[in-house]
């Protein structure tokens, strides 16, 4: 379980965080949360879906590692292997906290910077210091807080795209069956994607709004990041493959 | 009274209309008598408290304010516990216009609690009322506030911003020492204030004189204004004041301002930033240091001696773009 704490250079000035990725380290996740502004960037790597979470009935986009939950097939060697890390898993293991404070009487809320302590990157042992040696903020830390703050920005952009597509009926669920080289079929369920069909239909009033607000682009890059479910697969098939040879 | 001889500049006829730019940076504070005297609230609180909260409850948006509580123990005085681990009062979030009733039933018990509302954004809860309270003189880039309680005394302390104080209901009394007066004060601590400004730790309702025998000094040197309803105070920036509630509802509302430009920051980062790096070293470092501060910071110097583009960061005003690069660099160098 995440133990977070607000970090300051008082408690943490000893605490180092081991730049690695891997299972072990927490990284082994299969799906994080990306926004509008990252989908360029992502789009080139991973596939993009949507979830839904269906207690709040809101649906975010996110970019897909693996076909199993828990299983992120862009690690090894103690390493992510791809040129591009989404924000949401660059921020590990830390997070904003936002806490409501008056300034000169106004109402704000103050964003601040909280760490997972209980996160095995975390340590006084291993890794990049957090702060240099009389308090100041290191380099590492001072992109960690850039990390966050685009991730902050970015994810308010969310919901007002996912309005826009669902008000043009374009969100639907899919359902991928994936050959694995075991013989064996795989299915990925509960995702969400483009309606491609909605989406032709759609008229050219329709199509000229999307493109003024941006998000014409945006759906058609969702669209063509589905190529890289293949990658999945190829990368899912490589490590059934060593695992055979390994038996 | 023991200070009617100390003197202020007291205007009556000035409005929020015809009130000149010059005497808002008055470096002494003025009194203006009966300045927003024809405001509607004025008016009403004029009348009686029931009919000030009246006034003021159909603009009230619902925005929860905070609301502080002062033990009966205190006499109403604002401060710190016993060991200054914290505070003498507690604070919640609650309804302005229930807060405010709730001052008027327990103002004139002395066996109450002592209630008020700490400085609030007059724009976040009363967002109707501020189209009412234009100033002419002042720009907008002001931060428009109300604070509103019972008998309340706040110990001296002092804004950076210039102030234009409103008594709007009830009576307040303010208590002023000009800026030299802080060797006579015993000011609290610097980091922990109540409010975020650092407080004398005696006020003249309750002197101790045993335990901060100077405060006398300060008493004599102090100027004392009863603010009625309508009446407003010009107070520089770093005048220290107390400020003591005397009505069973009274609610002042602050203008402040700064008619410095903002790109030159916080001169309280200054203070925190010599008492890190210069108040740590030998006496005759210090000595030296202090030689150099008021070389270049205080005199008033002229560095003519230096052709005008080498003077850099001595040119005099700082243009906006030599304050910027000279924050990023100080940025820099604070990260270390």
């Amino acid at each position: 379980m995440a133990n977070h704490a607000l970090l300051n250079n008082v408690e943490h000035q000893h605490l180092k965080i081991n730049p690695a990725r891997s299972t072990h380290l927490g990284d082994g996740v299969w799906y994080s949360e990306t926004f509008v502004s990252e989908f360029r960037v992502a789009q080139a790597h991973y596939p993009i879906f949507f979830i839904k979470d269906d207690i709040t009935n809101t649906f975010s986009p996110v970019c897909l590692y693996g076909i199993n939950k828990d299983e992120n097939l862009f690690l090894a060697n103690q390493q992510w292997q791809a040129h591009y890390i989404p924000l949401s898993m660059q921020r590990l293991p830390f997070a904003i906290a936002t806490q409501n404070t008056m300034q000169n009487g106004v109402a704000t809320q103050e964003r601040m910077l909280s760490i997972d302590l209980d996160s095995p990157k975390v340590s006084t042992k291993q890794g990049i210091n957090l702060f240099l040696e009389h308090g100041g903020n290191s380099d590492y830390l001072e992109n960690i807080i850039n990390v966050l703050d685009n991730l902050h920005h970015g994810l308010q952009e969310n919901q007002p795209f996912i309005k826009t597509l669902i008000k043009h009926g374009l969100l639907e669920s899919v359902s991928l069956e994936l050959d694995l080289v075991n013989g064996l079929k795989h299915n990925l369920l509960g995702f969400y994607t483009i309606n491609e069909d909605s989406l032709n239909q759609l008229s050219s009033d329709a199509i000229a709004e999307l493109h003024s607000q941006g998000y014409l682009a945006c759906i058609y890059m969702i669209i063509a990041s589905q190529v890289h479910v293949r990658d999945l697969v190829a990368l899912k098939n490589e490590q059934l493959k060593l695992q055979k040879h390994a038996v | 009274m023991e200070n009617l001889a100390n003197n202020i500049q007291t205007l009556s006829g000035l409005t929020p209309s015809t009130l000149p730019k010059e005497l808002l940076n008055s470096p002494v504070p003025i009194v203006l008598k009966g300045f927003v005297s024809d405001w509607p609230l004025v008016i009403a609180a004029k009348k009686s408290d029931a009919t000030a909260i009246d006034y003021l409850t159909p603009f009230y948006n619902g925005f929860l304010v905070n609301n502080c509580t002062i033990p009966a123990s205190q006499n109403g005085v604002v401060g710190y516990n016993s060991d200054m681990s914290g505070f003498n009062f507690t604070n919640q979030q609650a309804e302005f216009i229930n807060t405010l009733e709730q001052i008027t039933q327990t103002a004139n018990n002395p066996q109450a609690d002592t209630l008020y509302i700490g400085s609030t954004s007059i724009a976040q809860c009363l967002p109707g009322l501020v189209k009412h309270c234009h100033v002419n003189a002042l720009s907008e880039g002001c931060l428009f506030n109300v604070w509103a309680g019972g008998k309340v005394t706040v110990p001296a302390h002092y804004d950076v911003a210039q102030n234009l104080a409103c008594c709007v209901a009830g009576k307040r009394r303010f208590t002023l020492f000009a800026p030299d007066q802080i060797d006579n004060l015993y000011i609290g601590p610097l980091d922990k204030a109540p409010g975020g400004q650092p407080i004398s730790l005696t006020t003249t309702t309750t002197p101790n004189f045993t335990k901060y025998p100077k405060f006398k000094q300060a008493i004599k040197a102090a100027i004392t204004v009863d603010l009625e309803a309508g009446d407003a105070l010009i107070l520089p920036s770093m005048w220290w004041h107390q400020v003591q509630g005397l009505g069973s509802l009274n609610i002042l509302f602050n203008y402040w301002f700064k008619n410095t430009p903002a790109v030159y920051g916080q001169p309280t980062n200054a203070l925190h930033l010599a008492i890190l790096n210069i108040r740590n070293l030998p006496k005759h470092e210090r000595a030296a240091w202090q030689r150099l501060f008021n070389y270049y910071v205080f005199a008033d110097n002229e560095f003519t001696h230096i052709p005008e583009p080498a003077q850099a960061i001595l040119t005099k005003p700082m243009d906006e773009l030599t304050a910027r690069k000279l924050r990023a660099e100080l940025q820099n160098k604070l990260r270390r």
